[in-house]
Order: C-alpha cells, then structure tokens, then sequence
C-alpha cells in the first residue's frame, strides 16, 4: 500500500499483479460514496483478478485512509483525481476503469472527459450521470446527515444488527457493557448518527464496528462540503455520453433499484452491454464475487 | 480454512510467525479490544475479531511489509472464495506464512 499526493490530496492505493509482468493490461476500480473504501474489493475482485492483469485501488478522497479534505467532492473532482493518480503512477496506456456504485458517475465521466486514458468501462450497479442523480444520492445521504447533526444513541445502531453467533454476541455483550457502561463513550458518539437503512443492512457488524461507520459517515458528511457538492451536481450532458466509443459492460442486481437507470444507459450508449444478476440487490451484488470476476474477465 | 483440531505447532519458526500475526492484529485493534476478543488461532477475523476489511487490509500490510519477498500473501488471497475470506482464520494465516517460509529455506 502507498500513499499518493496528487491534485492536493493524499489517496491511499493499492497495485497488485500475481505471477505477471503486469503487461498492457491496466483495470483500476473506483469505490462508492459514504463508509466504504476500496479494501473490500481489493479481497474480493482486485486480487483475484491480478493473475490476469494488473490492478489498482484506491481509496476516494475523504474515505478510507486518503485524506479527508475540506472541500472538492464533486465527480469532476474525482475525475480529476484518478486522472492525476495515473499520472502518478506513470499509467499511460488506456486502463479498463471499473466503476461500483457512485464511482460508476466517476468512471463514465472519465471515459467522456478523457477518451485517450480509458480503454473500457465496467460499471458495477452504478449510479450514472445522468439526469435526476444528484437527487437519488441525495436521498440516501441526507437523512444520515440530519440524524448525525441531531443526535442518535449507539443502541439505535446496534439495534439495526442481528444474527449474530454466541460468541459474537456474548463478546458484543461484554464490549457494550464496558464500553456503554464504563465509558463516556454513549455521549461521545451520541453525535454519530445512524447509518442510512440500506447501509446497516450491509454492515453486520456490533457496536465497534457501527461506531467507527458512524464516525467515518460523519467525518465525511458533517466536516466537508460532500453534500453541497453532491447539490451543486448536474447530469453530464447527453452527447458527452453518447460520445463514449470504448466498449462498456454495466452489470446490475437484478433487484437493484439502480436497474432503470439502464435503460438511459443503453439510449444513450447502444454498444453497452447490460447484464443482470438474479436475486441480488444493490448492496448484495458486490458478494457475488465469483460472477463478477468472471464477468470482468470477459470484459478485459 | 479453521485449524480447530489440529495440533498446534510449537518451535521458533511458528512462535516468531505466530507473535508477528498477533502483535499486527493488536496494533490494528488495540489491546483492550484484542483481549475482549480472546483472538486465539481458530478466531476467525470476519466474524470473531469482527474486523472491517480496512482493518483486514491493514493488517495484510503489515505482514506484506515484514515478510516482504518470502511471502505471496496476494497470491493466496487471489486464489481465495468470497466464503474462504469470510471463514480466514488467524492459524490459517499463521501456517501459511510457515509454510512460506519453509519452502523459501
């Protein structure tokens, strides 16, 4: 792992190759907004696919370990820091950009922005530029916003988590007591709202877990101008997307509620490929790792 | 992926691995959570330890960086199912560095 200035900001990033050169063969993957960074696809998609090339991740200004910065959330700003990641990482070939979730916006406004750079685009359940966006991030990240600025109890979290095992529960037991009990904690955190429902169902975890998504959801949302930014967002304009030649494959949950934006997709863009996995959601489809990783493979 | 049941090695090679893994953990999640936790070889650190995989990550790196060249800790991962991540154990990744080790002389 290292740590990359570029465009004023440190990103953690990740290169990997597995038994290879490394060769021509370049796929960068672009993580979603809010608690997540890249280190679950690294495991899941950015390793195994290093057998067959050579793979980057990296962690979205403001999440993970890159640099949590003040201002600058917008897709452009993204853009512009992949762009200057490559450049760093003196990646000059056409990469294969994957994009999962909110970095679907980033990658298409990539390809459109910067033809030369990319050489294909698998979009993962993404959110797509295009019109009414802003408005469907919006309504996930506003409601944990209010609750973080309005105050929330961790019980409200650790209410939202179940089917643990003994184990867990009784080390959970334990650790609530200590730390709910014991501590400052519950006051401390008491500003860290809840999660949006959609991400405590992916989270699965007891309260250390949901305290420190808590903490990172409020970091991001509360200290800088994500939100303002994602309001000042507009749709990329139809004829720079329709302008992407390079091929691109968007796969979905079949249940995902990102699924209709497949249809703009493929108005706007006839060569994408859509693909649907059954039985999967927009949170559940990143699981589905043994599909994905085939379906990448394919597409590279 | 669980060494549950196995016999557990003990030599110099294994301990010092052993201590390594163990001490990349705690730093990663601190004494008092690690203790709580009882981390023992069989704990698994999706469900036991309960990690994030930032955490997961984090501790990967570490081991990356010491056993830098001797050991393929990305290879492994690569050849590894989402449920083989899921059940990794804190043994199963113990004996793989030995194993390493041991075929690296």
């Amino acid at each position: 792992m290292a740590t990359v200035h570029v465009n004023g900001v440190d990103l953690r990033v990740n290169r990997y190759r597995v038994g290879h050169d490394g060769g021509r063969t370049v796929v960068v993957f672009v993580h979603g907004l809010g608690i997540v960074d890249h280190s679950g696809l690294a495991f899941t998609l950015g390793m195994p696919l290093a057998t067959d090339a050579e793979t980057v991740l990296y962690a979205l200004r403001g999440h993970g370990h890159s640099q949590v910065v003040p201002t600058g959330y917008r897709v452009a700003d993204h853009v512009a820091d992949l762009v200057a990641l490559l450049d760093a990482l003196g990646i000059d070939q056409p990469v294969h950009l994957v994009g999962c979730s909110y970095g679907g916006a980033v990658v298409v406004t990539a390809a459109a922005r910067h033809a030369a750079r990319v050489a294909s685009l698998f979009l993962l359940d993404p959110v797509l530029p295009v019109p009414g966006w802003p408005e469907r991030v919006l309504a996930l990240l506003e409601p944990v916003a209010a609750h973080l600025a309005g105050g929330y109890t961790i019980e409200d979290v650790v209410a939202a988590l179940g089917g643990v095992s003994r184990r867990k529960a009784a080390a959970a037991a334990r650790r609530a007591e200590r730390l709910l009990l014991g501590t400052t904690l519950l006051d401390d955190v008491r500003a860290e709202g809840p999660l949006a429902a959609g991400d405590i169902a992916g989270i699965d975890c007891p309260v250390r877990k949901a305290a420190a998504a808590a903490r990172r959801a409020e970091r991001l949302l509360l200290g800088t101008t994500l939100l303002d930014d994602v309001r000042a967002e507009g749709p990329l304009a139809a004829g720079d997307i329709a302008g992407i030649d390079c091929p691109v494959v968007a796969v979905y949950g079949a249940r995902s509620e990102m699924v209709p934006q497949a249809e703009a997709l493929v108005a706007l863009v006839p060569h994408a490929e859509v693909r649907l996995i059954e039985g999967a959601d927009h949170l559940s489809v990143f699981g589905r790792t043994r599909e994905l990783g085939a379906l990448i493979r394919q597409s590279v | 992926m669980s060494t549950a049941g196995s016999v557990i090695r003990s030599d110099p090679l294994y301990d010092g691995v052993r201590t390594t893994v163990e001490t990349a953990i705690r730093d990663v999640v601190g004494e008092l959570y690690y203790e709580e936790c009882q981390v023992g070889l069989d704990s698994t650190f999706a469900e036991d330890i309960q990690l994030e995989s930032m955490e997961v990550m984090e501790i990967a790196e570490r081991l990356i960086e010491e056993y830098e060249g001797r050991v393929d800790f990305v290879a492994w991962f690569a050849d590894m199912e989402l449920d083989d991540l899921i059940e990794l154990t804190v043994g199963s990744v113990v004996d793989f560095i030995v194993a390493s080790l041991e075929d690296a002389g």
